[in-house]
């Protein structure tokens, strides 16, 4: 990594020792940096050849332009706009109440031992519990509207944030406490600077986890009993052998994911700064 | 100016030494009551059947104002438990201890506490680690900061204000530590064996930033260590203790003005006084884990392991003398 970083700054040097001499160093990077793109586009490619000479059946694979016109459609016809905000609104929801929950729960099953030793049994419980198999129930309780996706969505994100809230809040470090209590730090006070501080970057961590299992859950909960969103149009997609429009969705999907997870590790990175600054840059 | 005048005062060696006296003889000391009074100080933690764990046994001493004392003595001999009953950090002990009058407590800006390990706040930057201890006590930001800012001048790390603690070397981040308990304008800090895990240099050169600062600062201090020569070129008075459970053997009076030198190391008085402790601790914590039935579980690997640095140290600095 510092090797990297350093024929970056000093494009001058223009020999690596590693055999593949002659080749000036800002090329080298440039081929390096461009090597996952390429890669992905000699896929797409063979992708589209495989398809228009019908290699394989492209009712089975579609090709990268049939699903870029499908894409295209269904932005057109204003579908996916609708579908995306059913979606968007039910990942809001289901995941903001994981949140809600899993940050306090875990934090007060850290702090109170007595709690804990009474809750947890029943955490462990549900979270081994396949939450597939828990569809049925969400839907009899919270019915076929969005209240069932919700709780579905919640069920895949809240044990991941609690987890890593608790275990974030349950081991703070034992100098720092010291410390803050040699200084005469009220309980409150080492609660909130010590522990809750400490635990920060752990519960980043749960909810880029979370975030992750709520979007499966949005998929997962409108493979039943919905009439839009894009997990619905997914099944539709597939019931009607429309490989090209699966596929459109499942591109929309990855992009909203991957836009997510960046965003959650920028936050991640601008709480805390002092681990990314100076010497490990 | 004033301050300088004072500090000349407080190292002029006629004064300090009819300073001495008075305080050695507690009968006739006139100065009013000392800093820390620590009386009949015995301490232990309780175990699961049968009995105690004696760390502590009937443990006096006295700081005065402006003075240094050191405590000496090898692992495991309770320095750190002593030193956490004086900062309020340990209840449950026996015996007396008055910080500037009051009982120990962790609240009390009396003392301030110095750790072994620099403990900093790995998110916060060195400035704000140093004004920890005044944001807690909501102390304006602009005063705290003023403070901070005096201190990190003072300990040479002003244009490391805005750096985190991971991108300093051990060194500066003890220095840190160490500027972290002195904003608080403590009357006594309290230094828990505070360069032992620095380099030989660094440690040096430490020991001559403390000792100038507790002067520019006319601030008391007890320092555990358990590094004879850092005890003796630190300390006013050089308190040696043993065993387990831990009591004070004796304690020695250094005769030598402050600020001193590194050459002070070299002075074969210096020297003489590194070998009179050194004889002071080396047998009791052998015959003390044996006889001592409380000890035999509890201290065995440390004792044995002390033990062993003391083989592997002490004969270097006698070579010194010889």
């Amino acid at each position: 990594m510092s090797a990297d970083a350093r024929t970056a700054e000093a494009p001058q040097t223009s020999i690596r020792i590693d055999g593949r001499r002659h080749l000036p160093a800002r090329l080298l990077t440039l081929l390096d940096r461009s090597l996952p793109i390429l890669f992905v586009l000699a896929i797409l490619a063979v992708w589209e050849i495989v398809g228009r000479t019908e290699l394989i059946n492209p009712v089975y694979t579609s090709y990268p332009t049939e699903v870029a016109r499908a894409l295209w459609d269904l932005m057109d016809s204003g579908v996916l706009a609708h579908d995306y905000a059913v979606s968007g609104r039910e990942f809001l929801w289901g995941y903001g109440l994981a949140i809600a929950v899993g940050v306090p729960l875990g934090f007060a099953l850290a702090l109170s031992r007595r709690l804990s030793s009474m809750i947890q049994p029943l955490v462990a419980a549900a979270f081994s519990t396949p939450r597939l198999a828990l569809i049925g129930l969400m839907i009899i309780w919270f019915g076929i509207g969005i209240g069932s996706k919700i709780a579905i969505i919640f069920l895949e994100a809240v044990f991941q944030i609690f987890y890593s809230t608790e275990s974030g809040a349950r081991n703070p470090d034992e100098a720092l406490l010291k410390a803050a209590r040699a200084f005469g730090a009220n309980k409150r006070q080492i609660i909130v600077g010590v522990v809750g501080r400490g635990a920060i970057p752990s519960i980043l961590t749960g909810l880029r986890i979370g975030a992750g299992g709520a979007i499966i859950g949005v998929v997962v909960g409108e493979f039943f009993a919905a009439n839009a969103g894009l997990g619905y149009r997914i099944t539709v997609a597939s019931n009607t052998f429309r490989t090209d429009q699966l596929f459109a969705v499942v591109v929309v999907l990855a992009a909203s994911s991957i836009a997510l997870m960046a965003a959650l590790r920028l936050l991640e990175r601008r709480v805390d700064s002092w681990r990314t600054t100076g010497s490990r840059r | 100016m004033n301050t300088r005048v004072e500090i000349g005062a407080l190292v002029n060696p006629q004064s300090r030494s009819q300073s001495m006296l008075a305080r050695s003889d507690e009968k006739i000391r006139a100065g009013g009551a000392p800093l820390v009074e620590v009386a009949g100080v015995s301490f232990h933690y309780a175990r699961r059947a049968p009995g105690t764990l004696a760390v502590l046994t009937d443990i006096s001493f006295d700081v005065g104002p402006a003075q240094v004392l050191s405590i000496v003595g090898p692992s495991g001999c309770g320095k750190t438990s002593l030193l956490n009953c004086v900062a309020g950090l340990q209840s449950g002990f026996e015996g007396t201890i008055r910080v500037a009058g009051q009982p120990p407590q962790t609240q009390s800006r009396a003392c301030a506490v110095v750790f072994q390990n620099p403990s900093l706040f790995p998110w916060k930057t060195v400035l704000r680690n140093v004004a920890y201890g005044l944001d807690l006590q909501h102390v304006p930001k602009a005063q705290a900061d003023s403070r901070a800012l005096e201190l990190l001048r003072m300990t040479g790390l002003r244009e490391f204000a805005d750096y985190y603690p991971h991108q300093l070397s051990g060194g500066m981040q003890q220095r840190v530590n160490l500027a972290r308990a002195l904003v608080m304008r403590p009357q006594v800090l309290l230094l828990d064996e505070p360069f032992a895990a620095l380099d030989a240099i660094t440690r040096e050169l430490m020991q001559e930033e403390l000792s100038r600062l507790l002067l520019e600062t006319e601030t008391s201090a007890i320092l555990i260590t358990h590094q004879i020569d850092e005890a003796l070129y630190l300390g006013d008075d050089v308190a040696v203790m043993t065993g387990r459970p831990g009591t004070i053997k004796r304690s020695i009076h250094t005769p030598w003005p402050r600020p001193r030198t590194h050459d002070l190391k070299r002075d074969p008085q210096f020297v003489e006084r590194i070998d009179e402790i050194w004889h002071l601790i080396d047998k009791d914590p052998m015959t003390g884990s044996m006889s001592d039935d409380a000890g035999e579980r509890g201290p065995g690997p440390s004792t044995i392991r002390a033990a062993l640095r003391r083989r592997l140290r002490v004969p270097a600095s006698r070579g010194r003398a010889g």
